[in-house]
C-alpha cells in the first residue's frame, strides 16, 4: 500500500515540477480537502453529556491525476474520533481509495476502488455519501463496454468497503442495457431502454447451520422510456434466500417491484409523477453479520419528499426493507406571469403525497419468518404518510415567499422501534427572501409544528444574512416548548471564496439536512462548536 | 510523517491545478447517456452548476441564472448547464423541478455522482465557469446572491 501511495505522490511531484514540458503538458491534476471538526460540551439541563474525548474530526483528502484517457487517484480519510452520529468504526487514518482507470469511446476499465450502479440501484449501487458516513466502494475490477451506441455492458468484481476495512463478502455482477428506440426531433423525445442485471455475493459462513446461504444471487429486469411528454419506467428484482443480521437471519427470498410514470406539459405549466414500490426482504448485504447501512450493496432509499425545513426532519420516514409497500405522487402547477393567479412574477404550486404500509403478510414458524402471497396488497399497519403543499410566490423584484403546509403520520413504534404509539403532525412554514440593493439578502424562516404526542408542539426560527463578499451570518432555534422546553439553537458564520469555504457554528444541533451559508448538507447532532472547511484545487 | 506526506501531496496540486472538465458519462432527464467529453472543446464558454432538488440555495442560484437569461444572451454566447446530483430517492423530482421553475437551460443528471466525484466536489451548489478551451477558470462553492453578476462579468472576458 505504501509503495503505491509513494509512487503516486512522487509521480505527481514530477508532473508538477515539469509543468508544460512534453508528456506532462497533457497531465492534469486536481484535488480537494474537506475537514469537519466538532468540540463537545455538556448540557446538564438536557441531560446531554459530552463524550470523554471532547474533540472529534473527520477529514477527507483526495487527489486525481489525468493524462488523456488515463486517470488515477487516491483518497485519504482521517478520523480523530469520528463525529458524533457517525459509526465509531470509522477510526484512524487510512488510504481508503486508490484507483487507475482507462477510458476510450468504447471501453472503460477501472482497477482498484470504484463506484458503480446498475439500473435504479435496487440490485447494486456502490456510492459515497460522506455527510451520512456511507461509502461502500468496491475494491476490485469494473469494466464498461459499449460495442455500439445502443448497447452498454457492465461487469464488476471485488469486495465492498465496510468502514476502514473490506467486507469479508465478495461481489460479482453484470449489467446489460439495450436502447432499441432513441429519437429526438423538434423537442420531442422517444426513448426506450431495456436492461437486465445479475449480482452474486459470496461470504463464508463458519456457524453450525449447514443450510445457511453463503451465496446470495439477485436478478433484475427493467425498462425506461419516454414518449414525448409521457415517461414510464420500472424494475423488478428477485433475490435468492438471504439471511442476515438485519432480518434476524430468517431464510427468505427477496423481491422488489418499482414502477414510475409521469406526464409533463411541454410548456411546463402542469406536471404529474407517480411512483410505486414494494419491498420484501430487500436489503442485500455485502456482509451478512452487519446491521449497518454501509454494508448494503443495493440502494432502497425512502421514496418520500426530502424535507429542507428545520422541524419536518424530526419525523422522517425510515424504510422497512423487510416489508413495505407504498408510493409517492408529485403534482405541480405553474401560473404564468401577468395572469390573475400568477400576478406580475408568476406563482408555483407544488403538491407531494406519499403513503407507506407494511406488507399484507402472515407470520410462519418456518425459517422464512413470514409469507406475503399477494404482490399488490397493502397491509393493515400504516407506516408513514406525508402530504406537502408549497406555494412559491415572488411579490416584487426583491421579495419572495415560500409557504409550506405539511401533514404527516409517523408510526413511531415501528420506525423508531419501541412502544411509542403513533405521531400525527401538522406543520406550517413561511420562508421569506428579501434582497437589499441587489447584493445583500435577508432570509427569514419561521415554522410551527402541531404534534399530538411524543414531544408535542415545536416552534422554529431561522434568520440568515448574506453579504456580497461571500459572508453569511445565521442564527436558528427550534424548541419543543410544551414538554422538555429544550432549545436547539445554532449561531454561526460561513465564508465562501471561490474554491474555499469555511463555516463555524456553535449551539445544540439536531441531526438533519441543514441549508445555511449558501449550501445544503446533512449535519450530525452535537452540542458545542463545529468547524467545517473545504478546499478545491 | 503524515504532515510531510500531506505537504508533498499538496505541493504539486497547487502548482499544477489547471483543470479541464473530465470525460464522464452523465444522463439526460429522460435517461439518455451523454459523455461530458462533448463539452470539453465547446466553441462557447460554459457555466456548469451542480444542484439537487432538495437544495434551496441551488434552486435560488439557478432561478437567478434563469432570470438573467435574456441579458446573458445579449452579452455572451455562453451556455448554461445544470447538472443534478439527485439519487434515486429524489430523482423523480428533477424533471418536475426544472418544469416548475421553467428553466430555459439544459438540465442533466449525474446519477451516481461520477462527475461530481471526478471534480472533487463535496458541497452543492457548486458552479464552474469553463472557457472555450475546456479549462475550468473559476469555481464557486456555495451560492451568494450576486454571484450571477460576477459570473456574467467573467464570461464577457472569455
Amino acid at each position: 500500500m505504501r509503495i503505491v501511495l509513494f509512487s503516486f505522490v512522487l509521480f505527481m511531484n514530477l508532473a508538477a515540477f515539469s509543468q508544460g514540458k512534453g508528456f506532462f503538458k497533457e497531465s492534469k491534476l486536481n484535488g480537494s480537502l474537506e475537514t469537519n471538526n466538532q468540540y463537545y460540551l455538556n448540557n446538564k439541563r438536557g441531560n446531554i453529556l459530552a463524550p470523554e474525548k471532547r474533540f472529534a474530526s473527520n477529514t477527507y483528502l483526495t487527489a486525481n491525476y489525468q493524462y488523456k484517457g488515463l486517470r488515477a487517484g487516491i483518497q485519504f480519510e482521517g478520523y480523530n474520533q469520528a463525529l458524533q452520529g457517525f459509526p465509531t468504526r470509522y477510526e484512524g487514518n487510512k488510504l481508503v481509495r486508490r484507483y487507475i482507470r482507462y477510458t476510450n469511446k468504447k471501453i472503460d476499465v477501472h482497477v482498484g476502488n470504484f463506484f458503480e450502479q446498475f439500473g435504479n440501484g435496487l440490485v447494486f449501487r456502490a456510492f459515497e455519501e460522506r455527510s451520512l458516513g456511507l461509502d461502500n466502494n468496491i475494491d476490485g475490477l469494473s469494466i464498461r463496454y459499449s460495442p455500439f451506441q445502443s448497447l452498454k455492458i457492465k461487469a464488476i468484481w471485488g469486495r465492498p468497503r465496510t468502514f476502514m476495512e473490506r467486507s469479508p463478502g465478495e461481489v460479482i455482477g453484470g449489467d446489460l442495457e439495450w436502447s432499441p428506440i432513441n429519437r429526438e426531433k423538434d423537442g420531442n423525445t422517444q426513448l426506450l431502454q431495456l436492461g437486465t442485471s445479475y449480482v452474486k455475493r459470496f461470504m463464508r459462513y463458519y456457524g453450525a447451520d449447514p443450510k445457511f446461504p453463503q451465496q446470495v444471487e439477485a436478478f433484475a429486469a427493467r425498462f425506461n422510456g419516454q414518449y414525448n411528454a409521457f415517461n414510464f419506467s420500472g424494475e423488478w428484482v428477485h433475490k435468492s434466500i438471504e439471511a442476515n443480521f438485519s432480518n434476524d437471519y430468517i431464510k427468505k427470498k427477496g423481491l422488489i417491484l418499482f414502477l414510475k410514470t409521469g406526464w409533463q406539459d411541454p410548456t411546463n405549466r402542469v406536471g404529474v409523477q407517480l411512483q410505486f414500490r414494494r419491498l420484501e426482504n430487500a436489503d442485500f448485504k455485502g456482509n451478512f453479520n452487519s446491521s449497518d447501512a454501509v454494508a448494503s450493496i443495493n440502494y432502497t432509499p425512502a421514496l418520500t419528499r426530502q424535507h429542507t425545513n428545520l422541524l419536518a426532519n424530526i419525523y422522517p420516514h425510515s424504510i422497512q426493507p423487510i416489508g413495505e409497500i407504498g408510493g409517492m405522487a408529485d403534482f405541480f402547477i405553474r401560473f404564468k406571469k401577468n395572469t390573475p393567479l400568477g400576478g406580475k412574477y408568476g406563482t408555483r404550486i407544488d403538491i407531494n403525497y406519499s403513503n407507506y404500509h407494511a406488507l399484507d403478510s402472515t407470520r410462519v414458524t418456518t425459517g422464512e419468518g413470514f409469507i406475503s402471497k399477494r404482490i399488490i396488497a397493502f397491509g393493515k399497519t400504516k407506516l408513514f404518510r406525508d402530504l406537502n403543499l408549497i406555494i412559491d410566490k415572488r411579490w416584487t423584484k426583491d421579495y419572495k415567499t415560500l409557504l409550506t403546509f405539511i401533514n404527516l403520520f409517523y408510526n413511531r413504534t415501528i420506525l423508531q422501534g419501541g412502544p411509542y404509539g403513533d405521531v400525527r403532525a401538522t406543520l406550517v412554514v413561511t420562508d421569506h427572501y428579501i434582497k437589499i440593493k441587489k447584493k445583500y439578502q435577508l432570509r427569514l424562516n419561521a415554522e410551527h409544528m402541531w404534534v399530538n404526542s411524543d414531544e408535542r408542539n415545536w416552534a422554529g426560527l431561522l434568520t440568515e444574512w448574506s453579504f456580497p463578499n461571500g459572508l453569511s451570518l445565521f442564527v436558528s432555534d427550534m424548541t419543543n416548548y410544551q414538554t422538555y422546553k429544550m432549545h436547539y439553537y445554532n449561531v454561526g458564520f460561513a465564508l465562501s471564496k471561490n474554491k474555499q469555504r469555511i463555516q463555524l457554528s456553535a449551539g445544540q444541533q439536531r441531526a438533519g439536512l441543514l441549508c445555511v451559508g449558501g449550501i445544503c448538507r446533512f449535519v450530525p447532532s452535537y452540542n458545542g462548536f463545529s468547524l467545517n472547511y473545504t478546499l478545491n484545487l | 510523517m503524515r504532515v510531510l506526506l500531506f505537504l508533498f501531496l499538496f505541493t504539486p496540486l497547487t502548482l499544477l491545478a489547471q483543470e479541464k472538465l473530465p470525460a464522464v458519462v452523465i444522463k439526460s432527464i429522460a435517461g439518455k447517456e451523454l459523455n461530458t467529453a462533448v463539452f470539453q472543446n465547446s466553441d462557447v464558454p460554459l457555466v456548469i452548476s451542480f444542484w439537487a432538488t432538495w437544495c434551496k440555495p441551488c434552486l435560488q442560484e439557478l432561478d437567478a441564472f434563469n432570470d438573467l437569461t435574456e441579458t446573458w444572451k445579449k452579452e455572451t454566447p455562453a451556455r448554461i448547464i445544470a447538472i443534478s446530483i439527485d439519487d434515486s430517492r429524489t430523482a423523480s423530482g428533477i424533471k418536475k423541478t426544472a418544469g416548475l421553475h421553467d428553466w430555459s437551460f439544459e438540465v442533466f443528471w449525474d446519477e451516481n455522482q461520477d462527475l461530481k466525484r471526478a471534480l472533487n466536489i463535496s458541497l452543492i451548489p457548486h458552479t464552474l465557469v469553463i472557457d472555450r478551451n475546456g479549462v475550468i477558470v473559476k469555481r464557486y462553492t456555495a451560492y451568494v446572491p450576486g454571484n450571477e453578476e460576477k459570473i456574467l462579468s467573467l464570461l464577457k472576458t472569455l
